[in-house]
């Protein structure tokens, strides 16, 4: 298969299976999409912050960006038309379905189990990106004192700094990681 | 206002579609950080504006796109295009919610590729890649004080954290699995409450 059908494919497979918008399909990107195209997490890292400058909705930006990446310009237009379609084929159905539809003891079980479960999903994506992106390496295993370098130490200062600014203090994302961008060049170059 | 909605209300469902391209056109442009931001703008033009829809039913579609799998503001923007103007105003405000973040992020990630090999960039780029993480860790926390109060929620936040963890099985399959779970734990809770409620009738 093409690289252009299993772009195609990758996000249409992500796009029926994600619930709660752009940010629950993310841990399905970072996962699948390294599975599937070999993502590796530093491109997925830079996907989520581009995200953030791009407008439009955060799950388009993200099959552009790796559509684009892992096969060009064609690639960005079958990985994007992809993820729009699972959005087309589910609300036509509930168009014309929607009494029996939101009757359905299946699709009110699979709301209730799969909800909560995007959460933890995005957890497992915090986890697995800390080790590549703070330490440069496959799995803790290979975690040593020589791992902790300044740099690893500024950015993990960093994170945990945004994560109290975003969770206590609600500051728009966009300036957390303009601001990031600034620190970054300044004190970690 | 009666003569606002008339305005509209004798438009054909071309001119309506060609109306809600514009209008989602302009909101998605505009819309950093996701879909989610547009929300205000689309709710000024759609209902305060144009009154092409009353805010009780677009609230509905809200809470409609958000509830369903796939990306939230191509959910909306079908349901509201088909309930302004038909199959025909779904596929003009699925355009115009698509075609910005598509052109938008094509010329980011080219501008992206093309930034120089120095040191500040490099640490530019950790900076960024910091605060990711943190976001995305944010996302997580969103939806735990959700479930902060449901011991099932609970259960199945470790249940989706663990499973991809710890084992071999893919993000994919640990939804899959979930939606499994939650479907048998809906069906056990349905009898229970039906036996309850038989119960309390003797």
């Amino acid at each position: 298969m093409s690289i252009y059908w299993t772009l195609f494919f990758l996000f249409l497979k992500i796009g029926f299976t994600s619930f709660g918008g752009g940010y629950g399909m993310m841990s399905m990107i970072m996962d699948e999409g390294n599975r599937v195209v070999g993502l590796t997490r530093a491109e997925f890292t830079d996907m989520t912050a581009l995200d953030l400058i791009c407008s439009g909705p955060v799950a388009v930006n993200a099959a552009t960006y790796v559509g684009y990446i892992k096969g060009g310009w064609i690639g960005s237009i079958f990985s994007t038309v992809g993820s729009i379609l699972p959005s087309v084929i589910i609300c036509t159905l509930v168009l014309i379905f929607l009494d029996r539809f939101y009757n359905s003891i299946f699709v009110r079980g699979l709301f209730t189990g799969i909800t909560p479960a995007t959460g933890g999903l995005m957890f497992f994506t915090t986890v697995t990106l800390t080790k590549s992106v703070f330490f440069n390496i496959e799995s803790y295993s290979e975690l040593s004192l020589e791992s902790f370098t300044p740099v690893t130490l500024g950015m993990i200062l960093i994170t945990l700094l945004s994560i109290l600014a975003d969770v206590k203090f609600k500051i728009n994302p966009i300036y957390l990681t303009l601001i990031g961008a600034v620190v970054g060049a300044i004190f970690l170059s | 206002m009666d003569n606002n909605l008339s305005k509209y209300y004798h438009m054909t469902n071309f001119r309506k579609g060609l109306l809600l391209f514009w209008i989602y056109f302009k909101a998605m442009a505009f819309a950093f950080t996701g879909g989610m931001a547009a929300t205000p703008t689309l709710i000024y033009e759609i209902v305060t504006k144009r009154q092409l829809l009353t805010e009780e039913e677009y609230l509905e579609i809200i809470a409609l796109s958000n509830s369903l799998p796939g990306i939230i503001g191509i959910n909306n923007s079908i349901f509201t295009g088909y309930k302004i103007a038909g199959p025909f105003g779904s596929l003009m405000a699925v355009l115009a919610t698509a075609l910005p973040a598509y052109f938008s992020m094509l010329l980011v990630a080219f501008l992206f590729q093309g930034l120089p090999e120095n040191r500040y960039v490099r640490g530019a780029i950790n900076g960024i890649r910091a605060v990711s993480v943190a976001i995305l860790f944010d996302m997580g926390v969103r939806v735990f004080l959700k479930y902060r109060k449901n011991a099932f929620g609970i259960l199945m936040m470790l249940f989706a954290l663990a499973v991809p963890l710890l084992t071999k099985i893919s993000a994919f399959y640990t939804i899959l699995l979930s939606g499994l779970i939650g479907i048998l734990y809906y069906i056990y809770n349905q009898q229970n409450k039906k036996q309850e409620t038989a119960g309390e009738d003797k």
